[in-house]
């Protein structure tokens, strides 16, 4: 069951954010073709200033889109199983910690494709011809640079994608105990307060084992990577125990 | 006539409020069984707790010899009092997912009865009317082929020819092997299709026996009987 | 639309119904009965309860079971027959009642009733 209930999960991301992975893909490929634009075309009409918006929309985008996912994914689990939708879902014949799973691993997926997104349309942008326009270093932007990266550090990358699980977990946690509990006024603004808490503390551990790739740095970028996996796992399980126990829709 | 619904010593509080105390109730399978009480009487309460939303304080539950999990809300259908279609879903989407989780439901039964009350199954669910919302939720409840199926006020806040459509609805899907557990305000309406009766105050029972059996005993309608046991 | 009073248990009310008509002759001797499920709908009531009422009339004898075929209506005539006594008897006595009741004799109402008779069907 747990598949039909990702299935599920996936579904309601494409429809609601999908749209804007579209746009992210369609603007860079609009500014690309841009650059191929002659420098008379560009002097004569006003190709600059529009260009240096889609840039900037571009840019902005990258940054937007993430906290987006993670916005909606709280959305998502915050109705799919504490508002009216929840008469649906804890009456459906799966055990409740299946619920939870399919939301944590839905999102992580979203995250997945919302970077992937972002990447095509990056590599797009880099294919152009933009440095005639804008006075960029482009080939760090380039497709081959990030997969070398991500090559070189794939214990980073693991790295991160727990990190994401534990801030996801944080932030399914944090819900439930608002939810059961009945804990009104704290609402978003703590929520947010938590999501950019964890962005900072996290992604400065990340930097630290970056620079750590030697012998002894991969058994610290074990534990801790073992550590993030436990507090997420407890924190998954005190959401469960919340759940079965004290459920008040 | 088998044992169906057995709760035993069921107690539920809501922050150091009872909704329920101490409540023994059995029910058979393949019966109607009306559950009456005024409002805060404890009668959602009751149906949440058999239809897995809430867990009990004290006391079990059991729904054909299972207790109340994923088992039991495999052959429970349930039809809370809200709208439970998350709002983005299709009429289709929705039919989709009845069919992916519950084994039980009959697509082309449901998708019948959407097709007389002229429902595209292409609309999004907010673009439907408030009836016809409502009967959506009806139609996908009564096409699980279910043991039990929980209707909470299925005719409350409804004009009387959908009253009708919809007790027509529950009659005619009816199998007799099956149950079913309705709560109502509305008891002269569904006079004539109950079996049983079972009346509810203040989380304690205080009736509970068969229809046409109180109405010979009484020498009066069931709504009377009610109004009786429950004078203010 | 079959009416039924709410403060009378509703089985023995379905009875009434289902006996006038196999009285009226509306259910012939030997002909098959319509489905517990098909009454029930028509009569919008719990199958249940149609089926507790069908077998009382069936404990009465003026239906019988048949594992498969559905349920039959007697071919016994005369089991009818005083029946159809029995309720006209019934209705004499409540007819003399009444008319105790406005100070008025059966013979007074005798003409009437033959009037009304013709002109009725």
């Amino acid at each position: 069951m747990l598949s039909k209930l990702l299935k599920y999960d996936i579904l309601y991301f494409f429809k609601n954010i999908g749209i804007l992975y579209i746009v992210y893909i369609g603007i860079a490929a609009v500014l690309s073709l841009l650059t191929l634009m002659s420098d008379e075309t560009i002097k004569h009409t006003y190709g600059g200033i529009v260009f240096i918006t889609f840039f900037c929309i571009l840019f902005i985008l990258a940054y937007a889109i993430p906290i987006l996912v993670i916005a909606d994914s709280s959305r998502r689990f915050k109705n799919n199983l504490f508002s009216d939708e929840g008469y649906l879902t804890h009456t459906l014949p799966v055990p409740s910690w299946q619920l939870i799973l399919s939301k944590l691993i839905a999102s992580l997926i979203n995250m997945f494709v919302a970077y992937a997104a972002i990447f095509t349309g990056v590599m797009i942008f880099s294919m152009s011809k933009a440095d005639r326009i804008i006075d960029l270093n482009l080939s760090s932007l380039s497709v081959g640079w990030q997969i070398e990266l991500f090559k070189e550090n794939t214990m980073a990358v693991a790295i991160i994608i727990a990190c994401l699980a534990l801030l996801i977990m944080t932030d399914f946690l944090f819900i439930t105990i608002k939810a059961t509990f009945s804990i009104k006024g704290l609402g978003v603004l703590a929520n947010l307060g938590i999501f950019f808490a964890l962005c900072f503390i996290l992604p400065f551990f990340a930097a630290v084992c970056f620079g750590e790739i030697n012998a002894d740095g991969w058994i610290q970028m074990l534990i801790f990577t073992s550590g993030i996996l436990l507090i997420s796992a407890g924190m998954f399980f005190l959401t469960d125990l919340l759940i079965k126990k004290s459920l008040n829709i | 006539m088998s044992e169906l619904i057995n709760v035993s010593g069921v107690s539920k509080c809501y922050s150091s409020k009872p909704a329920l105390e101490n409540i023994f109730l059995t029910l058979e399978s393949g019966r109607i069984t009306a559950l009456l009480g005024p409002n805060g009487s404890g009668k959602t309460t009751l149906i949440k707790l058999l239809s897995g939303l809430l867990t009990p304080d004290y006391g079990t539950i059991t729904i054909n010899g299972l207790p109340v999990g994923p088992e039991t809300k495999a052959i429970v259908s349930y039809l809370p009092d809200r709208t439970f279609i998350p709002k983005w879903m299709k009429v289709s989407d929705i039919l989709d997912l009845f069919q992916d989780f519950y084994a039980d439901f009959r697509r082309e039964a449901a998708e019948g009865m959407l097709k007389r009350l002229n429902i595209d199954l292409g609309i999004k669910t907010k673009a439907l009317s408030k009836g016809n919302l409502e009967k959506l939720h009806l139609v996908l409840v009564m096409s699980r082929n279910a043991k039990l199926y929980l209707l909470d006020e299925p005719i409350a806040g409804v004009d009387p020819a959908a009253r009708d459509y919809i007790l027509d609805t529950i009659i005619t899907n009816y199998d007799p092997s099956a149950t079913i557990l309705m709560s109502t305000h509305l008891i002269t309406d569904i006079e004539r299709i109950i079996d049983d009766v079972v009346m509810i105050h203040d989380g304690r029972i205080r009736l509970h026996g068969a229809a046409d059996d109180l109405r010979g005993q009484y020498g009066k309608s069931i709504d009377e009987i009610f109004r009786e046991v429950f004078r203010c | 639309m079959w009416e039924f009073n709410n403060n009378k248990p509703v089985y023995m009310q379905i009875v009434d119904v289902i006996m006038s008509r196999i009285s009226s002759g509306e259910y012939p001797p030997g002909s098959r009965l319509p489905s517990v499920r098909e009454l029930a709908a028509e009569a919008r009531v719990n199958p249940n309860t149609m089926q507790r009422a069908l077998a009382e009339i069936e404990r009465n004898g003026f239906i019988c079971s048949q594992r498969t075929a559905g349920k039959f209506v007697t071919n016994n005539n005369e089991l009818v027959k005083s029946e159809n006594r029995k309720r006209a008897e019934d209705l004499a006595i409540y007819v003399v009642s009444e008319l105790k009741k406005i100070n008025m004799s059966v013979d007074d109402i005798v003409p009437l009733l033959k009037e009304h008779e013709l002109k009725g069907e």
